[in-house]
């Protein structure tokens, strides 16, 4: 089980869904949910703030793309420039319900994105992400 | 009297003929000789003499000579006799002597006093047309015998020769006056020497011989031969060498009587040299000559056989209604008629059609004059060919028409560009008039909005014999541009120099500017057709996130919690409705995906991979019912295709045979994949299901949202779906079906 799962979508129920579907399914531990790319911005900033040893950093991100004020994309490139090297084990996986296949090609082409998940998360995405190089071994007790 | 005369006259004969050399003289002689007595009557004369006269052999004997001439006359001949009886000298006269036909004709005429006989005083009288100088006489005239005068003035050259025992070559023992005139020897050369003196390198010796050889047998005869004078000059001479025999019949001596025939000779000669110039020159000519009359061909050539067909003497004995083309026949004959008879004809129309002996029809052209042969009206003339100068002529008509009517603008040009023609198309479009542009060059049309480097590449490829292509932008006469897609060719003769260049040119001005307003048009449509993909994904996306929440919550609710059976009923319906909502929605923008082909991307697809994978990924359907695929990808295992679009149209035709399967019968689907003529893939699927009425339906088959069949599962997706995948893949697919005998789909994609 991971200890900490960022969720970043505008959709109050998605998220909402997505945190019950998480929990059910035994993937994390804490869910940290924003409704835009700049609150998310604005949770690593205050993290910065803190001394290293106390700071939480998320696993993996769950992000949207299509946002009002900060979209996912923008949220990508805010956190590449200023918060990489301070949270270099943040995995991000694309959860979205674009249907532009432009959105999937442009998730594939980044090297940090894990991959590209269309909505609804289900049971079997999260199984199949268990699965993955990336996790596999935070599930191996459980 | 009368006995006397007649005495003398016998004298006179016997003394003539009794020398037989005197004897020939004077019967050969052409100088007319009469012995008279003293008043005038002759005893004796020569043929010449009478012939001269107009009388025959002996009329003349024992006639007064005075009765011979003009009344006038008589005194001056009377005068004559008797200055001659004493023995005066008088230079030849000439005396006018009534002829025996009573013409008047003047004779040179002499008088002598020969010799008496019985002591009568005879007179020897010589008449000739020709004038006789006194130079001529030589100063022992009076000496000489009678004889010997004669010989002497004869104008005929004559030599005599002494006879040599054993026919040896004579030599000459006497030559006359006109002898040395006409070979230029004086008679003292000539003395001595034999007759053959006078031949030279190019005397034939055949002919040599034939003289020696009548020499050797004593006999008469007359030949030719070319001599030569003493300045080296060639002449031809014609002569007949008489032997001159004793009592006892030996050959004492020759005579020869000889005669310049030169210039019969030489225009002989000139005749027969001519006559076969003439000949040949006909017999070669490359035109067709010919000899018409009445009865037709009387000569013809060999080329105007060559260009019939027919031999020489074919083509003269065939009427002429046999030759001439059915259609001219009349014209030509009446043509020919008229010539004959001496009258005009219209020289304009000389053309006509023959029918050559192996049948092919060719253009003649002829010309003649009107000549009279042997007295009969002929017309001698040429004939020529002009089947060819016909056929390029019209051929040459064709082409200017075509060049004159076309609607591209055209230009020939010299070597030095100065413009030689242009067609009315071209003044048409420039509004140049000919006469203005006749002579310019053609760079007066030109602009500065052209491509730098076209002109350069023009003459590059002109240069190097080659057309040119490529577009202008040009100007009028009044300042409007226009464009002109141009091909300028170098024009050759015959003989492949290039003479001249071509230009033709389209104005395209209207298809350029179409051209820029497509080009506008299509990048407006772009445009929007981008935004409206844009508004597309947006309301899908929009569309879609309720409803994935939907589907989230009904993933993540807890039935059994649920006690009420109503509500759960109603939840039930609840969630089928979302979830055929989620289902449309998705095969919506699976469609919108497909027609945006941002992702195509091509790989070699094996056929068999991609129905296993299928039959993975609907396993339980198959199993259900009892589904029997059959496939056969032998011939043509794999292709370069799209997967995923491949693994959908298997998918969807497969499951749409399980589902419009006969009920109660299980699915049997036919796959199969090969190549066509033109190598083009073809893949089909058959199945024997409930099959469809393609009357109804046929037009509607692959169109969206058409549902024929009213199964409960369908959606009116499945058929839109694979042909959307088979065209985005350059393909084409068909529909056959038969009501409750199933239905066959087949997919051709190009290469």
């Amino acid at each position: 089980m991971l200890k900490n799962v960022m969720l970043v979508d505008d959709d109050d129920v998605t998220l909402m869904i997505c945190k019950l579907r998480l929990k059910k399914s035994g993937f994390t531990e804490e869910v940290l949910s924003f409704e835009n790319g700049e609150d998310a911005i604005k949770y690593f900033e205050n993290q910065m703030l803190l001394p290293e040893n106390e700071r939480v950093a998320p696993e993996l991100i769950f992000l949207d793309i299509n946002m009002p004020v900060m979209n996912g994309w923008e949220f990508l490139d805010a956190f590449e420039e200023k918060y990489i090297q301070s949270f270099p084990h943040t995995k991000i996986k694309i959860l979205s319900s674009s249907v532009d296949p432009k959105d999937e090609e442009k998730a594939h082409s980044n090297k940090r994105i894990l991959g590209f998940v269309t909505k609804p998360l289900t049971n079997d995405n999260l199984l199949e992400i268990m699965q993955t190089d990336a996790f596999k071994n935070h599930f191996q007790n459980s | 009297m009368q006995i006397t005369n007649e005495k003398i006259h016998t004298k006179i004969h016997e003394m003539v003929y009794s020398n037989v050399l005197f004897k020939n003289l004077f019967e050969c002689m052409s100088t007319g000789i009469a012995y008279t007595n003293s008043e005038g009557q002759i005893l004796h004369c020569n043929q010449a003499f009478e012939s001269f006269l107009g009388y025959r052999t002996g009329d003349l004997f024992y006639t007064n000579i005075l009765d011979l001439v003009q009344a006038e006359q008589k005194v001056v001949l009377h005068k004559e006799l008797t200055d001659a009886l004493d023995k005066t000298e008088n230079p030849p006269k000439q005396i006018l002597f009534i002829k025996n036909n009573q013409e008047e004709a003047y004779f040179q005429t002499e008088i002598k006093q020969a010799e008496s006989i019985d002591n009568v005083p005879i007179f020897t009288i010589l008449i000739s047309n020709v004038l006789l100088t006194r130079e001529a006489f030589g100063q022992e005239e009076q000496e000489e015998s009678l004889f010997e005068t004669i010989i002497k003035h004869s104008k005929d050259p004559i030599i005599i020769s002494d006879a040599k025992p054993d026919g040896r070559v004579p030599d000459i023992i006497y030559a006359n006056q006109a002898f040395c005139d006409m070979c230029g020897y004086t008679r003292e050369e000539i003395i001595g020497n034999q007759p053959s003196m006078l031949g030279g390198t190019e005397t034939n010796l055949n002919d040599l011989i034939k003289v020696v050889e009548a020499i050797k047998n004593e006999e008469e005869g007359v030949f030719e031969l070319l001599n030569y004078k003493k300045d080296g000059t060639k002449f031809w001479v014609q002569f007949s060498i008489l032997p001159l025999k004793n009592k006892e019949g030996k050959t004492t001596h020759w005579v020869a009587f000889e005669k310049d025939i030169t210039k019969n000779k030489e225009q002989h000669d000139l005749l027969v040299e001519s006559e076969a110039k003439y000949r040949s020159l006909v017999q070669n000519s490359s035109v067709g000559i010919y000899i018409l009359n009445a009865n037709g061909f009387s000569f013809v050539n060999k080329k105007l056989c060559e260009i019939t067909g027919y031999s020489e003497e074919e083509l003269t004995q065939l009427p002429l209604t046999k030759l001439i083309h059915a259609n001219d026949y009349f014209r030509v004959h009446k043509q020919v008629q008229n010539r004959l008879l001496g009258i005009n004809i219209e020289p304009d129309n000389n053309e006509f059609r023959i029918i050559r002996k192996d049948g092919v029809c060719r253009w003649l052209e002829a010309h003649g004059s009107r000549l009279i042969i042997n007295g009969t009206p002929s017309i001698i003339g040429i004939i020529t060919d002009s089947t060819e100068r016909r056929e390029s002529e019209e051929k040459i008509r064709k082409f200017s028409q075509a060049i004159e009517q076309s609607a591209a603008s055209i230009i020939i040009t010299n070597l030095a560009s100065e413009i030689e023609y242009v067609n009315p198309a071209f003044i048409n479009i420039t509004g140049y008039k000919k006469e203005e542009i006749i002579g310019e060059n053609p760079r007066i049309l030109k602009t500065e909005f052209n491509e730098k480097n076209s002109h350069i590449e023009m003459w590059e490829a002109l240069n190097q014999d080659k057309s040119w292509r490529g577009v202008f932008l040009n100007k009028k006469k009044n300042g409007e541009t226009f464009w002109e897609q141009v091909v300028i060719s170098p024009v050759f003769d015959s003989a492949g120099n290039k003479t001249n260049y071509v230009a033709v040119k389209d104005d395209i001005t209207k298809r350029i500017l179409l051209e820029e307003e497509k080009e506008k048009l299509i990048e407006e449509l772009t445009i929007s057709l981008n935004e409206l993909q844009q508004f597309t994904y947006i309301t899908s996306h929009n569309l879609r996130a309720p409803i994935t929440n939907l589907v989230g919550i009904l993933d993540l609710l807890e039935w059994d919690k649920i006690k009420d059976q109503t509500t759960l009923e109603l939840l039930e319906g609840f969630k089928k409705s979302t979830l055929k909502i989620n289902e449309t929605l998705e095969d919506l923008i699976e469609t919108l995906i497909i027609k945006s082909k941002s992702n195509l991307k091509y790989q070699n697809i094996q056929f068999h991979e991609v129905l296993n994978s299928v039959k993975q990924s609907i396993n339980q359907i198959i199993k259900e019912n009892k589904t029997q695929i059959e496939a056969d990808f032998t011939e043509a295992p794999e292709y370069f295709l799209v997967k995923t679009y491949v693994e959908s149209i298997f998918q969807n035709l497969i499951t749409n045979s399980i589902k419009y399967a006969k009920p109660g019968v299980p699915a049997h689907i036919k796959i199969k994949s090969t190549y066509n003529k033109e190598g083009k893939l073809v893949l089909s699927f058959s199945d024997n299901g409930i099959g469809l009425n393609m009357e109804k339906i046929k037009d509607r088959i692959f169109g969206l949202y058409q549902k024929f069949h009213k199964n409960k599962d369908s959606k009116g997706m499945g058929l839109f779906l694979v042909k959307s995948h088979v065209h985005a893949m350059n393909g084409n697919i068909e529909l056959t079906s038969e009501i409750n005998k199933g239905t066959t789909v087949t997919i051709i994609i190009d290469k």
